[in-house]
């Protein structure tokens, strides 16, 4: 007797459940079912992922150089002002906007990665691995992430390697308990029985049948957020746990111009403000892949 | 019921013990060197090497936790590097402060959320007004709230004070060190109203975050309540909007509210860390970034240690309360 299915990438195709794919969200972004400040958030970001690492080639200046007379107010030589130690403080936000900004997504991508893994074996497995895993998963929630980063980085040495390094091992456990869910769901599906009557191993079914129907979810989480990393990743930076002076980095150098708020209120002022529209840009926009995904 | 409880203590234990343990292994894991911080860069290998064994560095790492977890319960956080002092006795001394801080900024973020969050469940152009403000406030960094508040506040109206906890910068507190309470024990109105108007800015600084959260997740349920058969019933019966507000959907709606109050109590005391910072105010958040500067990985620990403690502590309290509140969650 011949096998019914013969484990072919065809037949996998067929029983991975259907996703919207790339051109769903086309439709979806044409068919405005996306509101405005969303769609504008959407356009803005992707314009500033593609730009910001050009950052130290757009910025006018160096961003540590000495670029003209300490507190020089903003004008037409130095747009946002110069710093207590004249350097341009719009090139400084425009390298430290994209260290923020990439350093969020890497600590996310880590996030979703190490928590895909953990609640893909939690879910698929089930049984003792299934509770062993998820009592993990709700004890390293009921933890306070941020405080225990920040341990963490006060023992490696405050620097922006080291707080990405702390927050992004804080920062899966919902990812897990997603995937986790996901999976349970899926598991019960047709299409996953179908690729277990057709010989495929366990191994595959995981990875090829059950974790694309779940990746979408906890995609979408994650855009959500890109924004809470954002801040807290400024905000130790803003404590002092972030590189050593020089550095341009949004939280150490708005601390640095807490000094002269009162004579240069701008040195404080830009970095804090880019901050919180490039946050409420990735909030939007994430809200806005949500809609698009719904 | 008594196993409900029973059941949310064990794990409440169980997390203590797990926050313990994190912040023990990375203080002994990670490279930061404790004999050598508390020596100077300047001491020989031999007095490091006596040091270590004298301070236990060279047991077992077991036996290190288990000495780490007795000093821990008997309230020993070690000696500070930068004040040589107990960091158990220092934070003792700027705790109140904190928690003074942390108090006023629950009481208007809860009032504020509940007020935010049933104006913009009603719809109409208000709520679309709160839902652009909300989502502000959830996207903007403490810091530049602090900043602004500062800037508008103080430099442009003068409305508040800069930041400290009193125009009298030697003040003290005494005996409980609220300084609230303390200048009410004292019968001194004008300094008690003193007090309040320095601690208002920072603390609405430091409620805007949890504002907005508290509305959010009431907006939410206020709308799924809202759909309700006995709302409907309310409303046929003839009860003004008002009316079915107060009496039917909010009461109904109030725990998850309830519960994400709790949440934002423990990140208010993390959160205060910056505001402390911006504002002066003489409180542990702005210890530990002292500390930080001064690489004094104790005090840090410390710090993190309590108030790691009470944002677990003040989830389980929430916990508890929302057993009273919704007989539902007590079977499980």
């Amino acid at each position: 007797m011949s096998r019914l299915a013969s484990p072919s990438g065809a037949v996998d195709a067929v029983l991975t459940p259907p996703g919207r794919g790339i051109r769903g969200f086309a439709s979806s972004f044409r068919r405005r079912r996306v509101g405005i400040p969303e769609r504008v958030a959407l356009v803005a970001i992707v314009i500033i992922t593609v730009a910001l690492p050009f950052a130290p080639l757009l910025a006018p200046y160096g961003s540590t150089a000495v670029a003209g007379a300490p507190f020089t107010p903003p004008g037409i030589d130095h747009l946002l002002g110069t710093d207590s130690q004249g350097r341009d403080v719009f090139s400084r936000v425009l390298v430290g906007l994209g260290a923020s900004w990439f350093g969020a997504i890497a600590v996310i991508a880590f996030g979703v990665v190490l928590g895909s893994i953990i609640g893909l074996i939690a879910g698929f497995a089930g049984g003792i691995v299934d509770t062993v895993l998820m009592r993990l998963t709700d004890a390293a929630l009921a933890l306070p992430a941020t405080l225990v980063a920040l341990v963490v980085v006060a023992a490696l040495g405050p620097s922006l390697q080291n707080t990405l390094i702390a927050v992004a091992v804080t920062w899966w456990p919902w990812y897990a308990r997603i995937v986790r869910g996901q999976t349970r769901a899926i598991m019960t599906m047709p299409h996953v029985d179908a690729a277990r009557l057709g010989g495929f191993s366990r191994t595959r079914i995981a990875l090829v049948h059950v974790l694309p129907g779940s990746i979408g979810t906890v995609l979408i989480a994650a855009s959500l957020d890109v924004g809470a990393v954002l801040l807290v990743l400024a905000t130790l930076s803003f404590i002092g746990l972030g590189s050593p002076s020089p550095a341009a980095e949004i939280g150490s150098m708005t601390a640095d111009g807490l000094t002269y708020l009162l004579t240069a209120p701008w040195v404080a002022l830009a970095p804090a403000t880019a901050l919180f529209v490039l946050a409420l840009l990735a909030n939007f926009a994430g809200d806005g892949l949500r809609e698009l995904a719904e | 019921m008594v196993r409900a409880v029973a059941v949310r203590l064990a794990s409440l234990v169980g997390v203590l013990l797990l926050l313990a343990i994190a912040v023990f292994l990375i203080q002994r894991l990670l490279p930061a060197d404790p004999v050598r911080a508390v020596l100077g860069r300047n001491a020989s290998p031999d007095e490091i090497a006596a040091r270590r064994s004298e301070l236990g560095f060279d047991d077992p790492l077991p036996v290190q936790l288990v000495r780490f977890l007795g000093d821990l319960l008997s309230g020993d956080l070690g000696t500070s590097l930068r004040t040589r002092s107990p960091v158990s006795a220092d934070i003792a001394a700027y705790l109140p402060a904190t928690l003074e801080l942390v108090f006023v900024a629950t009481v208007i973020a809860l009032l504020g959320g509940l007020i935010v969050g049933v104006l913009s469940a009603r719809g109409g152009w208000l709520s679309g007004v709160i839902r652009v403000v909300t989502a502000a406030g959830a996207s903007a960094p403490s810091f530049l709230l602090a900043i602004l508040g500062i800037l508008l506040l103080y430099r442009q109206l003068g409305l508040f004070p800069a930041g400290g906890r009193s125009s009298d910068l030697l003040a003290t507190s005494t005996p409980t060190g609220f300084l609230l309470v303390d200048r009410l024990l004292a019968g001194d109105p004008a300094g008690w109203l003193d007090a309040l108007h320095h601690v208002l800015l920072p603390a609405f600084v430091l409620a805007v975050g949890s504002t907005v959260a508290i509305a959010r997740v009431l907006r939410g349920s206020l709308r799924s309540v809202d759909s309700l058969d006995f709302v409907r019933s309310a409303r046929a019966k003839g009860f003004t909007a008002l009316q079915v507000t107060t009496r039917h959907t909010l009461r109904n709606s109030l725990n998850p509210a309830l519960s994400m109050t709790g949440l934002q109590v423990g990140m208010l005391l993390s959160g205060a860390v910056v505001v402390e910072t911006v504002f002066s105010w003489p409180g542990i958040g702005a210890y530990l970034s002292a500390s930080i500067g001064f690489s004094d990985l104790p005090a840090i620990v410390g710090v993190v240690l309590v108030l790691g403690v009470a944002y677990v502590v003040i989830n389980f309290v929430v916990d508890m309360l929302q057993l009273v509140v919704d007989p539902r969650l007590r079977s499980a």
